[in-house]
């Protein structure tokens, strides 16, 4: 089993239109409304319309009565005969819909992105696309289809095509990015994103260029700009948050604590889930608190940053399941699939692991990590000889995850019931893990150990368990927790240090006022208090 | 123009606008009865309807009177009521040659004067050729039903678009109860396109040019919702009729508003009258809801036999980029290619016909 994950940059997000659709990094500066959607209608035309219906109870009359539902403010009236076209047969599917949407509201937008059958395979984005070849963002969902087969060339060519269709589409420019990264071919994606005419005028861009050279090493031809944009706020601030945390991460690179506290600080303002996975990843050094108040300032979903959340929490089941929902947003991605393996491995549940594992490598067969805890599933279930060819694939790929191999050998061995082998094969491992100083990965490692000596009745088993109980005690790790708790051992997640709050919510008793404060608490502040008014004033 | 009239008649007490039913005017058409709501088949909504008898040659007419003078005390209601009647007439007038837009058979004025009164209380009347009513309480949604008369509504409809078009003339208002029902020879369907009153003129003289949208909001071409507009008059104006027959087709096999299943497949922050952007800003994010909307809601209900040429005529039709909505070849020529349109709907009814007939004789 792995611990290996690539430190977090803010590398754009690139989800499914059906998903992209409520996050602000799809339109870029565009401005969307918050207010009430209205279209007009005259009273008397729906009086008319409602009369004529009546007058000749024809299906023909009641359809054109309910388009009257394109104005929100006629579902009152319209819900009885909405009704009327639900309970009849012979409707047609359009005609129950726009009757469903009357009745309860928010039904089609449901229907045409979240249950869209055709944004589901790559066979229904062809068809959209046969039909209609200049649909953008079907070309770019049917790009992240390709990817998700691994099919990179298709992929590539579906982005192009979007891209001549498309040339200023934040959506769509991103998404280049992201794909370059994921092909591994960093250099290309900053070359791309310095390329767009749009970037230096676009803070949604710019922060895309700022990860991207970061990822790359290459120096960033908008950081400059862009710092003096935030500076001088030439953006709104609900524009700036992914260039806050693009600078923010920068300048955490560069040792500047107090500045990346300061920028992070504003990019928790307005966060997108990519902000705070980032504050998450980086909340040891920034001390902010990222709790659940904060997560839900993001839009629909913040998926990775729940996922990240529960993962230190050492709520693994909770973890798995967010994972679950960010990979059905990142299909192309095995980042989501490697953690939600590695979490069903640790909870014990080899099958869904293995699961997980295969449709990860399905993404990217090249994922050594996948690989690793494709080959530890497969030892976990008895399947040895599949477990011992993953793991010469791994070693194929030259001196990397020597470690894990050696522990997912050693589990192995132990439960073919060579406990000497695997008891060394444990202990070299657990050498390497100390030689690096992966700390984490040592307490890891031995808490695999001590579970894989109980189920297999080692020799020893019980003074491994203690071994790895003391270790844990010393190192924290959730996994080592998770893995300890499915042996029966009492493994107390540990109390985070304190840390400042973002958002703190302010009672005052006697005016009965409750407000929420946005200012940056002293650590450990509770994020609940009482004023006394006399104070106050 | 000979068909213009001035009738005055004396009577005891003024009948109100609603209470017409009986009288006869200038002596050739005699009204029956009154239609509901004052709304009634190609009447438009600011007058009251009646059935009318033609004492000259028998036939039915549709009268339409507007009772302007009931609007005497806002001014600017007055003013915009006579334009409008006015304009009316006027489109009519140009109208009157073409075979698929309702004809108006005389106008004038309807007025009575009081015993004693020293000046009449005038009506505005609009005499028109009577249709056997919309298409809405004639159309079904079984799956089994007659598709040709469908088709060769569309047919019709494209036919009265492409003669507007040739007047200079945009309808900008075509929806199924402006869509009426003549007389059949059983085997052409005799459809036309009425409510004339609402079009907009390439000459820019008509009351309703320079508004962004006059019509119906139901039928609304998407770029209008956002209160968007094309610079050429093409773009704008034909290209929005192509919209309203594409959206007629929804309707037809359907049973819903193109528009409305567009708009409402939107997240509320993009809707019209939230989003405050530029509707090209958003028209990717319109584009895929509206490639699915056609994908899943409607195309699935067209007939199997003519789906794809269908499909691909109605796409073009509601493209929601109205600069390159319409046929796609003829736009290259710089047209909207409703005349091609128009010869493919009727190719497509007359196969659904032989189809049918095909299966009535199986039968």
């Amino acid at each position: 089993m792995n611990w290996l994950l690539p430190t977090r940059r803010l590398i754009p997000k690139w989800r499914k239109a059906k998903f992209a659709l409520h996050q602000p990094d799809m339109f870029g500066l565009v401005q969307r409304g918050n207010g009430r959607a209205t279209v007009d209608s005259a009273d008397q035309a729906v009086d008319i319309a409602l009369h004529t219906w009546k007058a000749t109870n024809s299906i023909g009359d009641l359809a054109d009565l309910l388009a009257f539902g394109l104005d929100p403010r006629r579902r009152d009236q319209l819900t009885g005969p909405a009704r009327i076209a639900l309970s009849m047969p012979g409707t047609t599917v359009a005609l129950r819909l726009v009757a469903s949407e009357i009745v309860s509201g928010g039904q089609s937008e449901e229907a045409v992105w979240n249950s869209s059958r055709s944004a589901r395979s790559t066979q229904g984005l062809r068809a959209l696309l046969r039909n209609a070849p200049n649909d953008v963002l079907a070309v770019v969902d049917l790009a992240q289809h390709h990817l998700s087969h691994g099919k990179r060339k298709p992929a590539y060519r579906a982005l192009s095509t979007a891209y001549q269709l498309a040339p200023n589409s934040v959506h769509v420019i991103r998404a280049i990015t992201r794909f370059w990264i994921h092909a591994g071919e960093n250099e290309r994606a900053h070359r791309f994103i310095k390329s767009v005419g749009r970037t230096s005028s676009d803070p949604w861009l710019m922060a895309t260029e700022i990860a991207a050279a970061e990822v790359a090493g290459a120096p960033s031809t908008q950081l400059r700009q862009a710092q003096r944009a935030i500076a001088v706020k030439s953006f709104s601030n609900s524009n700036l948050t992914e260039l806050a945390g693009a600078i923010g991460g920068v300048e955490l690179s560069n040792g500047k604590l107090k500045e990346a506290r300061k920028l992070f600080r504003m990019a928790l303002e307005h966060p997108t889930d990519n902000v705070i996975a980032q504050a998450i990843t980086n909340q040891k050094f920034l001390g902010i608190e990222i709790d659940e108040q904060l997560i839900s300032k993001a839009p629909t979903g913040a998926f990775e940053g729940r996922t990240l959340q529960a993962f230190l929490a050492a709520d693994f089941e909770r973890a798995s399941i967010l994972t679950g929902s960010w990979a059905d947003e990142e299909i192309f991605s095995s980042r989501p699939r490697l953690l939600q393996s590695y979490f069903e491995g640790a909870l014990g549940n080899y099958k869904q692991s293995l699961e997980a594992a295969e449709i990860g490598l399905s993404a990217d067969h090249r994922d050594l990590s996948l690989r690793g805890n494709k080959a530890y599933a497969l030892a976990a279930l008895g399947r040895f000889s599949e477990a011992l060819s993953e793991l010469s694939g791994i070693q194929a790929g030259g001196n990397v995850l020597a470690s894990q191999t050696l522990a997912t050998r050693g589990m192995m061995l132990l439960h073919q019931g060579r406990f000497e082998e695997g008891k060394q094969s444990y202990e070299d491992a657990l050498t390497e893990f100390e030689l690096a100083k992966e700390e984490a990965q040592y307490t890891d490692c031995l808490a695999f150990y001590a579970r894989a000596a109980v189920q297999s009745s080692a020799p020893g088993s019980e003074e491994i368990t203690k071994r790895a109980l003391e270790r844990y005690k010393k190192y924290f790790s959730p996994a080592a927790a998770v893995v300890l708790r499915t042996v029966n051992q009492k493994a107390d997640v540990e109390k985070p240090a304190p840390m400042r709050k973002l958002i703190q919510w302010e009672w005052d008793k006697q005016s009965n006022i409750l407000q929420e404060k946005r200012v940056l608490t002293a650590k450990g502040a509770p994020g609940f208090v009482v004023l006394n008014s006399q104070r106050r004033r | 123009m000979e068909n213009e009239f001035n009738d005055v008649q004396r009577v005891e007490k003024r009948p109100a606008a609603e209470d017409l039913a009986g009288i006869t005017i200038n002596e050739r058409f005699r009204l029956e009865r009154r239609l509901h709501l004052g709304k009634q088949e190609s009447g438009g909504n600011f007058g009251v309807g009646y059935v009318a008898t033609d004492l000259h040659d028998g036939n039915q007419r549709f009268v339409k009177i507007v009772d302007f003078r009931k609007r005497m005390h806002a001014l600017d209601e007055l003013s915009d009521i006579l334009d409008w009647a006015k304009f009316e007439v006027l489109m009519h007038k140009a109208c009157m040659r073409m075979s698929k837009v309702v004809r108006m058979v005389a106008h004038g004025q309807l007025a009575f004067l009081e015993d004693g009164a020293s000046e009449p209380y005038n009506f505005i009347c609009v005499v028109m050729e009577l249709g056997e009513g919309d298409i809405k309480n004639h159309v079904d949604y079984d799956p089994n039903g007659s598709v040709y008369w469908k088709l060769w509504v569309l047919r019709e409809i494209s036919l009265a678009i492409v003669q507007m078009e040739r007047a200079s003339l945009a309808h900008n208002d075509i929806k199924p109860s402006n869509v009426i029902r003549f007389g059949s020879d059983g085997d052409r369907h005799n459809i036309k396109l009425g409510d004339v009153g609402r079009a907009v003129t390439k000459s820019g003289d008509g009351p309703f040019d320079d508004w962004i949208w006059a019509g119906d909001p139901r039928h609304k071409p998407l770029e209008t919702l956002y209160g968007y507009q094309e610079r050429e008059w093409q773009d704008r104006s034909t290209a929005a009729d192509a919209y309203m027959l594409g959206n007629l087709a929804a309707f037809l096999f359907a049973g819903a508003s193109m528009t409305e299943r567009i708009v409402s497949s939107l997240p509320p922050a993009l809707r019209p009258g939230t989003f405050i952007g530029n509707y090209r800003d958003i028209i990717d994010i319109i584009r895929h809801s509206w490639n699915t909307v056609l994908e899943e809601q409607i195309t699935p209900t067209f007939p199997e036999q003519s789906r794809d040429e269908l499909s691909r005529i109605i796409r073009g039709l509601t493209d929601p980029d109205p600069a390159i909505r319409g046929e796609p070849g003829a736009r290259k020529t710089g047209t909207l290619g409703l005349d091609r349109i128009h010869s493919q709907l009727e190719r497509i009814a007359r196969q659904a016909q032989v189809t049918e007939r095909i299966a009535s004789t199986a039968q």
